[in-house]
């Protein structure tokens, strides 16, 4: 059955412990990854699909904007987390993706789809930013030792309390390293990505992803040891 | 010999896992956009890659995602103008479909056939494929697939599309999702890409989010949905003891192994009492409450009940 058959390639990723499990039976089976120095120096070109699909969209094809909310959707979060609170962040993935539709006809590159949405994103954080009030700043997210996280924390086992605390204040220390670096990780440890994936999304080259990914976790271990934070 | 990439980890989620980076994916993981919104504690590297079953929460993330795609979609609808009929595409000599009327996709034809569904969006058919449209007006719209295999990709209003089957409804609730039926035995299967489908018969329903399938018999009803990708072992597993009266302790004690919310959610509606309790002792573990409703109130069925699993689960707004 072809709808089958497609389908299993198009279902969502398995939740990441299965994902280990298959992981660990790819390198038993010998399968190793391409050497990295081996890599091409330029820019990941986005895939033909993606260019199709931005394509189609543009035409007014609801599936092939579906298709672009999917592959996109952490992409964009990443950059807007990145910058607001993640309930914020949240909220204005949907409303990036209808600007994004809006200005659709004046995207010139296809191929630069992520890129252009990436802009996007980072100017509706900001215009969130500037718009947001004292009492809902980043450092009051969830487990930040807020207030409101204390009552909550109160309810749960101690252990994911702590590891709530923990959480927010790796992700404020994330915040504050320079964009590209922040952009890079919070789409690898946030989301998920491989460099690879983020190359694609983002249009930057996969050497420069690369180079985002080690200096930025470096300067992030550095900050998360020396407790500069906040 | 090959040189070993320190960062192959950080950068290509290859190689032996850093420690590092693994405890910052557990720790900042609650924050992606697939994921709980609220905090809650993700097992360490070590613990996840011992885990057997499937992730918690996976069923709220989804629900994330799904409700965010749909909002997108619905705003997307708004823009564009609805086509004004039912049109079929890629079968030559046939336009357009109405209600009552079947259509047969001849086995020879191409994979493009498609049916545009008013302003829904579209379902494409294998070839195979025999449907009826039962298009019921402005509130509600159907189509019944006889046999064969459909995939519908739906921008409408939860429950205002569904796809009947001889074994029951799959009711749109805003997604993408593949609908197959046996023609020998009526059997039909439900897979979601995107979304849920709610898949009803017989008084019972399954709720299947993205990348869960469910299976039903004509007159059996919807089993519980598992992951496209679970292993065989538990969805042998559940097979055997959803619908069974009589469990040994063997079977009971199975259920301290699963983590999928969703798995344990539709155990709720096992048939056996003692396999309910467990799964709901099992289920308020894995979300992390700190308490859960009653057991008296899910073997009742009762309001309260339903008010609680709305509130932990999020399906509130799913719910006809």
């Amino acid at each position: 059955m072809e709808v089958l058959a497609e389908s299993a390639s198009l279902s969502p990723a398995k939740p990441a412990n299965v994902a280990r499990r298959r992981s660990r039976a790819a390198r038993g089976a010998g399968v190793r990854p391409t050497p990295l120095r081996s890599e091409p120096a330029g820019a990941v070109s986005p895939d033909s699909r993606e260019v199709a699909l931005v394509e189609r969209a543009r035409g007014g094809d609801r599936g092939a904007f579906g298709e672009l909310y999917e592959r996109f959707a952490p992409m964009v979060h990443a950059v807007l987390l990145g910058r607001i609170a993640a309930r914020e962040a949240r909220d204005l993935v949907q409303d990036v993706f209808v600007a994004a539709l809006a200005r659709l006809p004046q995207l010139e590159e296809p191929g630069r789809f992520g890129a252009w949405l990436a802009a996007i994103a980072r100017n509706r954080a900001n215009d969130a930013l500037r718009a947001t009030r004292p009492e809902s700043s980043l450092d009051a997210e969830p487990g930040a030792g807020s207030a409101a996280s204390a009552g909550a924390a109160a309810s749960i086992p101690t252990e994911k309390a702590e590891d709530a605390d923990e959480a927010a204040r790796v992700l404020a220390a994330l915040r504050e390293l320079p964009e590209a670096y922040r952009e890079t990780l919070a789409m690898r440890l946030v989301e998920g990505l491989s460099g690879r994936v983020i190359a694609a999304r983002t249009g930057l080259t996969y050497g420069s992803v690369r180079v985002n990914l080690c200096r930025g976790m470096k300067l992030l271990r550095e900050r998360l040891t020396d407790g500069k934070v906040g | 010999m090959s040189e070993r990439d320190p960062d192959a980890y950080l950068v290509d989620q290859t190689g032996p896992p850093d420690p590092e980076v693994a405890r910052l994916e557990g720790l900042l993981g609650r924050y992606a956009l697939g994921a709980d919104a609220r905090p809650a504690a993700s097992p360490g590297p070590d613990e996840a890659q011992a885990s057997y079953l499937v992730s918690p929460r996976i069923l709220r993330g989804t629900l994330a995602v799904a409700a965010s795609f749909v909002a997108a979609m619905l705003l997307l609808r708004a823009l564009r103008p609805a086509p004004p009929v039912w049109s079929v595409h890629g079968l030559p000599g046939v336009e357009r479909i109405a209600r009552g009327e079947w259509l047969d996709v001849p086995r020879e034809a191409g994979l493009g056939v498609s049916i545009e569904a008013g302003d829904l969006g579209e379902v494409r058919l294998e070839p195979g494929a025999r449907v009826r449209l039962d298009d019921e007006g402005r509130e509600r719209h159907s189509l019944y697939l006889e046999r064969g295999a459909a995939r519908a990709t739906i921008v409408a209003r939860p429950r205002e599309f569904e796809i009947g089957t001889p074994a029951g409804l799959s009711v749109d609730l805003g997604c993408r999702y593949d609908v197959v039926v046996d023609p020998s035995d009526g059997a039909s299967t439900v897979r979601v890409l995107t979304g849920m489908v709610a898949f009803e018969a017989e008084g019972r329903t399954a709720f299947v989010p993205a990348g869960y399938e469910t299976r039903a018999l004509p007159g059996a009803g919807p089993f519980v949905p598992v992951h496209s990708a679970e292993s065989p072992e538990l969805v042998a597993w559940v097979r055997a003891v959803e619908r069974e009266p009589a469990l040994t302790s063997e079977q009971l004690q199975t259920v301290a192994e699963v983590s999928d919310d969703v798995v344990l959610y539709h155990l709720l509606r096992a048939v056996s009492r003692e396999l309910r309790e467990a799964a709901l002792t099992r289920l308020v573990e894995v979300e992390g409450a700190a308490s859960g409703p009653p057991p008296e109130g899910v073997l009742d069925d009762d309001e309260a009940w339903l008010a609680w699993h709305e509130t932990v689960l999020g399906t509130a707004f799913r719910r006809r």
